[in-house]
C-alpha cells in the first residue's frame, strides 16, 4: 500500500477508512477469498489454453492453404476446428473415463513426489535442482534391494524397498547438503553437476555385473521381482503409489507447519543469518533438508520402478528433475498447492498422450502448449494485468516464495 | 487495444469449442469398422532410416493395400513408453507395434494387463517367446548379410584395411559388426590374405562407437580417423550418423561406404555412387504381414520371427554403380556363400 497521505485522507473523507492488510483480508467471507485466490490460476489456465489454441490453429496445414487462396473464414474455421478437436481429446484423455483418470493418476505420482522434494528444499532456502540424480539413485537402490530380498511376501517386501529407495535418494541428496553445510559450496552448481555425475555413473553401473541383467549385453537392469511391485487396480495402471504420495504430502505439510524442525527450516529459508543468531544450526538444517528432499525424489524413482517401468535403463528419469522445479513453483511451494500443481501437470501429460494418439498433432506442439500454460500460471502479475484482477492480500506463505513464485 | 485482443482471444476459443460440436471434414474420419495399426516410438524420431521408419513403411503399405488406419505415437523420453502403450490400447488400436529392445519390459507388462490386445515387438525376443502369448517377436540375423558384405569388402579393399563403427555397443548394432568382421576373416582364410578389420573385435566385443544415432559430425570425424589408419571401405552401423561417413568419403575423394538397414541407393539416391552395397534388414514386410495376419484373424502371438537370408528378412543390396567395378569372380563367390549360408552349410560364427 503506497498511497500518499493526501489519498489516504481523501479515502477517510469518502468513508473508506484505510485498514491493515490482515484486517482487509479477514473482512472478506471465505467464499469470496477462495474465489479471489482461485481467480488468478484459473484465468492463467484459460489464457494458456487460449494461446495454445492459436498455436494449434496456426499449425494446421489446411489453415495456410485456405489463407493462400484468400479464404479467410475457412482458414480460421479450420484452425478453430483443429484446436477444438485437440482440446476435446486433451480433456477426454485426462478425465473422460475411468481409464483416463487412472492414467492421470499414474502421471501425477512421480510429479508429486519430485514436486514435494523441490518445494521442501526451496522452503529452506536450499535451491536443490538435483532431483534427477536422487530419482536415479532411489531407483537403482530399489531395483538392487527388490531383487536382493526376492521371495518375501509383498506386505513386508514393498515397505522395505520403499524405505531403501528413500535412503538411496537421501544419501545422494545429502552430498550436496553436506557440501553446502561444510564448505558453503553453491548448491545450484553442486546439485546440477551431481545430476551429470549420477546420469553417467548410472549409465556405467548398468553395464557392471551388479546391475546388468544376466545374459544381456544391453545397459538394462533385471526387472524388479513381482512381489515388490505396488499393487494396481486390475486392468488399470493406477496403483498404491497414489495413496503413498498423498500421505507423504500430508507428512511434509505437518513437518513444515507443525514441528520445530519445520519452523527452523523456514527460518533458515527466510534469513539464514538471523536463524544462526537465533541459535538454529544452519548447517544441520541444510543436511536435513537434503536428506528429506533427496529421499522424496528417491521415492519418486522407486515408485516409478515398482509400477510402470520395472527395470532401470539409461533414460529412466526422463525430465522429472526439471519437472520438480515447475511443480514446486506452480504449487507456490506449499505441499497442498503442490498436490494441485502435480495433478494439473499430470492431467496435461495424460491428456497430451491421448491427444497425440487421437489427433496426430506433432508432439512438439503439445510440449509448447504445456509450457505456455505453465508460463502463464507462474506469471500471476501478468494475468492480473490482463484481466485487471486486484492483488489479493499478501499471505505469510507468499513472502517465503517471493522471487520463485509470486 | 487490450479489449480488442481479449475479444479476439475469446472469439477463437468460442469458435474452437463450437467447431467441435459440428463434425467437419478436417477431423480424422474414423468409421466404426476401420482397422487401426499403431506404432509406439522409443523417441520423437519417426524417420530414423531404421526400424521405426521401416515399420511405418509397412503400415503405409497396409494403408494402401488393406485400407488400415496407420498411427504413430512419439515418446519424449522413456517415461512416455508405458503411457503411450496404454493410450494405443485405449484408442482401440487393433495391433500395436513397438520398436527396440528397450521396450521389452513395458510391452510385456502391457500385454499381461490386456491379454486380448495384439502386440508386436521388433528386435527383441522373450525367453521363451511363448511366455508372452499376445506379442509377436521379430528379430533379424543381420550378421548373415553382413558376413557377405565383409567378404565383399575384404575382396574390394585396395589398402588391405576395412573399417566399421557403431552408434552404441548394443547387440542389434554389434551383430552387423560381428558378421562384417567374420566375413573378412573368412575371405582371409579362403584367399590367404591379411585384410584387417578396424573398429570391431568380435572376440572381445569391443570397438569403436559414436555414442548415439544422430550426430553426423561425429560420424565424419570417426570415419576420418578410420581412413587415417588406412581403411578404405567403411560400414557405419549408427543410423543417420552414417551420413557423416558419406561426407568424409566424399571429401576424401576415395573409398566407399557400406550402408545398413535400407538400401542406401534408395533412401539417399544422390550419394549412390559412394555405396558399395547395403546390409539390408528388411522389416517392412514383417510389419505388413503382421497387420495382414491380425486382420485375417491369423495372428499368432507368443511366436518368434527371425529374419534370415533364407526367408528374405535380411539381404545384401545390389551393387548399383559398383556393379562394373566388382570383379566377376568375387561376385560369384559372394553369391555362392549366400547359397551356402541359406542351406546351412557354413557356420559364420566360427570365423570370429
Amino acid at each position: 500500500m503506497s498511497e500518499s497521505p493526501e489519498q489516504l485522507q481523501a479515502e477517510v473523507a469518502a468513508g473508506n477508512p484505510p485498514q491493515t492488510v490482515t484486517e482487509y483480508r479477514r473482512e472478506q467471507s471465505f467464499p469470496v477469498r477462495l474465489l479471489r485466490d482461485l481467480a488468478v490460476p484459473v484465468l492463467a489456465l484459460f489464457t494458456g489454453l487460449l494461446v495454445g489454441a492459436i498455436i494449434i490453429g496456426l499449425s494446421a496445414p489446411d489453415f495456410w492453404d485456405h489463407l493462400r487462396h484468400g479464404e479467410v473464414l475457412q482458414a480460421f474455421g479450420t484452425g478453430a476446428s483443429l484446436a477444438g478437436n485437440a482440446y476435446y481429446w486433451l480433456f477426454k484423455s485426462a478425465f473422460g473415463s475411468r481409464q483416463a483418470w487412472s492414467e492421470t493418476g499414474v502421471q501425477t505420482v512421480p510429479l508429486l513426489f519430485v514436486g514435494l522434494s523441490a518445494a521442501f528444499s526451496f522452503r529452506g532456502g536450499f535451491f536443490n535442482i538435483g532431483a534427477q540424480g536422487q530419482f536415479l539413485f532411489g531407483a537403482m537402490t530399489a531395483v538392487l534391494m527388490a531383487n536382493h530380498f526376492a521371495g518375501m511376501p509383498g506386505i513386508i517386501h514393498i515397505p522395505i524397498v520403499l524405505v531403501l529407495g528413500f535412503i538411496g535418494g537421501a544419501v545422494w541428496g545429502s552430498i550436496a547438503g553436506i557440501l553446502k553445510a561444510r564448505t558453503g559450496a553453491n548448491e545450484v552448481i553442486t546439485t546440477l553437476m551431481l545430476n551429470y555425475v549420477a546420469i553417467y555413473l548410472v549409465n556405467w553401473l548398468l553395464i557392471t555385473p551388479i546391475f546388468q541383467r544376466p545374459g544381456f549385453p544391453n545397459p538394462i537392469t533385471s526387472e524388479a521381482v513381482p512381489s515388490a511391485l505396488l499393487p494396481a487396480l486390475p486392468g488399470y495402471r493406477i496403483h498404491l503409489g497414489v495413496l503413498i504420495v498423498l500421505a507423504c504430502a500430508i507428512i511434509i505439510w505437518w513437518i513444515l507447519f507443525r514441528t520445530t524442525i519445520g519452523f527452523q527450516l523456514q527460518t533458515v529459508g527466510a534469513n539464514a543469518a538471523a536463524a544462526t543468531y537465533a541459535g538454529i544450526s544452519v548447517a544441520w538444517t541444510y543436511i536435513l533438508i537434503m536428506v528429506i528432499a533427496g529421499g522424496l525424489a528417491g521415492m519418486a524413482g522407486t515408485t516409478q520402478l515398482l509400477t510402470t517401468q520395472t527395470s532401470v535403463i539409461p533414460d529412466f528419469a526422463g525430465s522429472y528433475g526439471f519437472d520438480a522445479i515447475t511443480v514446486a513453483i506452480l504449487g507456490r511451494l506449499h505441499p497442498i498447492g503442490v498436490i494441485f500443481a502435480a495433478f494439473l501437470l499430470g492431467s496435461l501429460r495424460s491428456g497430451a498422450i491421448g491427444m497425440q494418439s487421437a489427433t496426430s498433432l506433432p508432439y512438439y506442439i503439445i510440449i509448447v502448449i504445456q509450457a505456455v500454460i505453465i508460463a502463464f500460471m507462474t506469471s500471476p502479475h501478468l494475468i492480473r494485468q490482463i484481466f485487471r484482477v486486484r492483488q489479493a492480500a499478501a499471505t505469510g506463505s507468499e513472502s517465503f516464495s517471493k522471487g520463485w513464485a509470486a | 487495444m487490450k479489449r480488442v485482443l481479449l475479444l479476439a482471444l475469446a472469439l477463437v476459443m468460442g469458435l474452437s469449442l463450437s467447431a467441435r460440436a459440428t463434425p467437419s471434414h478436417f477431423a480424422t474420419p474414423v468409421s466404426a469398422k476401420s482397422f487401426k495399426s499403431c506404432l509406439v516410438l522409443s523417441s520423437t524420431v519417426l524417420f530414423d532410416k531404421s526400424f521405426a521408419e521401416a515399420t511405418w513403411d509397412g503400415m503405409l503399405e497396409a494403408k494402401k493395400k488393406l485400407h488400415v488406419t496407420p498411427k504413430y505415437l512419439t515418446s519424449q523420453s522413456a517415461t512416455d513408453w508405458a503411457p503411450n502403450l496404454e493410450a494405443a490400447h485405449t484408442q482401440g488400436c487393433d495391433i500395436i507395434f513397438a520398436t527396440g529392445f528397450t521396450f521389452a519390459d513395458v510391452v510385456k507388462a502391457a500385454a499381461k494387463r490386456h491379454p486380448g490386445q495384439d502386440y508386436a515387438i521388433v528386435d527383441y525376443s522373450y525367453a521363451p517367446p511363448s511366455s508372452v502369448p499376445n506379442v509377436r517377436q521379430m528379430v533379424y540375423q543381420t550378421d548373415q548379410a553382413a558376413f557377405l558384405a565383409g567378404y565383399l569388402a575384404a575382396g574390394m579393399t585396395k589398402t588391405g584395411k576395412i573399417g566399421t563403427f557403431g552408434g552404441q555397443n548394443i547387440p542389434t548394432v554389434t551383430i552387423f559388426m560381428d558378421g562384417f568382421a567374420e566375413g573378412a576373416n573368412y575371405y582371409n582364410h579362403v584367399h590367404g590374405t591379411h585384410v584387417q578389420v578396424l573398429g570391431w573385435n568380435p572376440k572381445t566385443k569391443t570397438g569403436l562407437f559414436t555414442g548415439d544415432f544422430t550426430n553426423e559430425a561425429k560420424g565424419q570425424t570417426t570415419t576420418q580417423n578410420l581412413m587415417g589408419q588406412g581403411a578404405d571401405i567403411i560400414l557405419p552401423v549408427a543410423g543417420s550418423v552414417g551420413l557423416g561417413t558419406v561426407a568424409a568419403v566424399r571429401n576424401a575423394g576415395k573409398g566407399s561406404v557400406i550402408w545398413v538397414d535400407s538400401d542406401g541407393c534408395r533412401t539417399d539416391a544422390k550419394d549412390c555412387k559412394y555405396y558399395l552395397t547395403t546390409v539390408e534388414k528388411i522389416m517392412t514386410p514383417g510389419a505388413f504381414n503382421t497387420i495382414k495376419a491380425v486382420m485375417k484373424g491369423k495372428f499368432k502371438g507368443g511366436s518368434l520371427y527371425t529374419g534370415t537370408l533364407k526367408n528374405g528378412g535380411v539381404n545384401i543390396a545390389p551393387y548399383h554403380q559398383f556393379a562394373s567395378k566388382v570383379p566377376t569372380k568375387l561376385k560369384a563367390e559372394v553369391a555362392g556363400l549366400r547359397k551356402s549360408i541359406i542351406k546351412g552349410k557354413l557356420n559364420i560364427n566360427k570365423w570370429k
